[in-house]
């Protein structure tokens, strides 16, 4: 058994998993074009990094729901329009603020709800905050991560049962921005996201 | 000459490349339906930092084919595989903070008229969205911008033999200060009108 991921071929998710600090952490990278071929049941994890391709991914939506009932923890990051490929997984868009680290008094206010689970103990708040693109609604999921905001607020991280299985999907985007060299804490968050990933 | 192609691999299509569809002739293709059949008859090629680049290097040959019959490329993004054989490796400018990663305009050329340094600086204050690198150009080329504190260039345009015409910017995609209120909105259409060949400055 082993981790693997799809790549989706783009600059920044070469950066992440075929390069640098975290590639060693894979054992098998798996050709976005080449999912519906790929054994997944060979893996324990499989990584769906930032801004793989949603629609791409729904033409293998059975094939990702086989691997979670049957014992797989499928592992969903940001701007993949999960609700495209996932059953059970609704989507609110939440417009962006790059800036709120500029503005009076601005914060992007994400909390750890859940501090007992592995992937969020040592995890510093501080990491999870460069932007919010979306909250989630999941069916049966419990909320591990939440952006505290009157109008906007929400799940941004959130863990479900699926079968013998299990889904973590969230909004946040890490390997994207580590990838695109910008934003320093989503390298800080991936140094303790993908030892979680390494470890399960 | 005919149209310009983008070759889409997201979910959507940028906003800035769908306002300018119709009055600049895009043609919005999905990137995994193309075949180098849909160079023919195009003026010039748009490839966003979101391009699948593993996909794109298996048609390297058709690209470099369609520079060399005097078409265009713009590419853009801090690529890790170039799609080019013209492309050094792209490389990280500075140690992450704002300062070295402040531009200033370098050869006057018509897709940088008319644009403020400061605007392709600072988005909303923030500095590091229009270039966070670098990928050396060829001897012959012309740099339009570069890092202040180190000189390298960010953006470049480049005549290949055959009169094809390349632009290179290493960073986030230039159609996303299309509909921006400062002068950065200024070089994606002025790209497209160069890319067309209706200006003739320059490379």
């Amino acid at each position: 058994m082993s981790i693997a991921s799809v790549d989706g071929g783009m600059a920044y998710h070469a950066r992440t998993l075929r390069e640098g600090r975290f590639a060693g952490a894979f054992d098998r990278l798996i050709p976005l074009r080449s999912l519906g071929e790929a054994d997944l049941g060979a893996h324990r994890a499989l990584l769906i990094p930032c801004r793989t391709h949603g629609e791409r991914l729904a033409t293998h939506r059975d094939v990702l729901a086989a691997y979670m009932r049957g014992g797989g923890t499928l592992v969903v990051l940001g701007e993949t329009r999960p609700d495209l490929f996932l059953d059970g997984v609704t989507l609110r868009v939440v417009p962006t603020n790059y800036w709120w680290w500029l503005e009076a008094e601005g914060r992007l206010d994400v909390r750890v709800v859940d501090r007992a689970h592995p992937l969020l103990r040592e995890v510093d708040e501080a990491d999870l905050r460069w932007h919010v693109h979306g909250t989630l609604d999941v069916e049966g999921g419990r909320e591990l991560v939440r952006y505290e905001d009157r109008e906007e607020g929400g799940a941004v991280m959130v863990e479900a049962s699926r079968g013998a299985g299990r889904l973590l999907v969230t909004t946040l985007d890490p390997v994207y921005h580590h990838g695109s060299g910008f934003m320093p804490a989503t390298t800080r968050f991936l140094e303790v996201f993908v030892p979680w990933l390494a470890g399960l | 000459m005919g149209g310009l192609l983008f070759l889409k691999n997201t979910v959507a299509t940028p906003k800035g490349i769908a306002q300018a569809r119709a009055e600049h002739g895009i043609r919005v293709l999905d990137q995994y339906a193309f075949t180098p059949r849909d160079l023919e008859g195009a003026a010039g090629l748009l490839l966003s930092q979101h391009v699948d680049e593993r996909h794109l290097s298996e048609h390297r040959a058709a690209l470099e084919g369609f520079l060399a019959r005097g078409r265009a490329i713009a590419i853009n993004g801090p690529f890790v595989l170039p799609a080019l054989g013209v492309l050094a490796p792209y490389e990280p400018v500075g140690d992450g903070s704002a300062e070295p990663w402040a531009l200033e305009l370098a050869s006057p050329h018509p897709i940088t008229e008319g644009v403020r340094a400061e605007d392709l600086t600072f988005r909303r204050g923030v500095v590091g969205f229009w270039g966070r690198g670098t990928s050396k150009p060829p001897r012959d080329a012309v740099v339009l911008t570069r890092y202040g504190r180190s000189g390298s260039p960010a953006d470049w345009v480049w005549r290949a033999p055959g009169g094809g015409r390349l632009f290179v910017h290493p960073g986030n995609d230039v159609w996303g200060w299309a509909t921006r209120s400062t002068s950065a909105a200024r070089v994606f259409p002025q790209l497209l009108g160069w890319m067309r060949g209706e200006t003739e400055v320059g490379a």
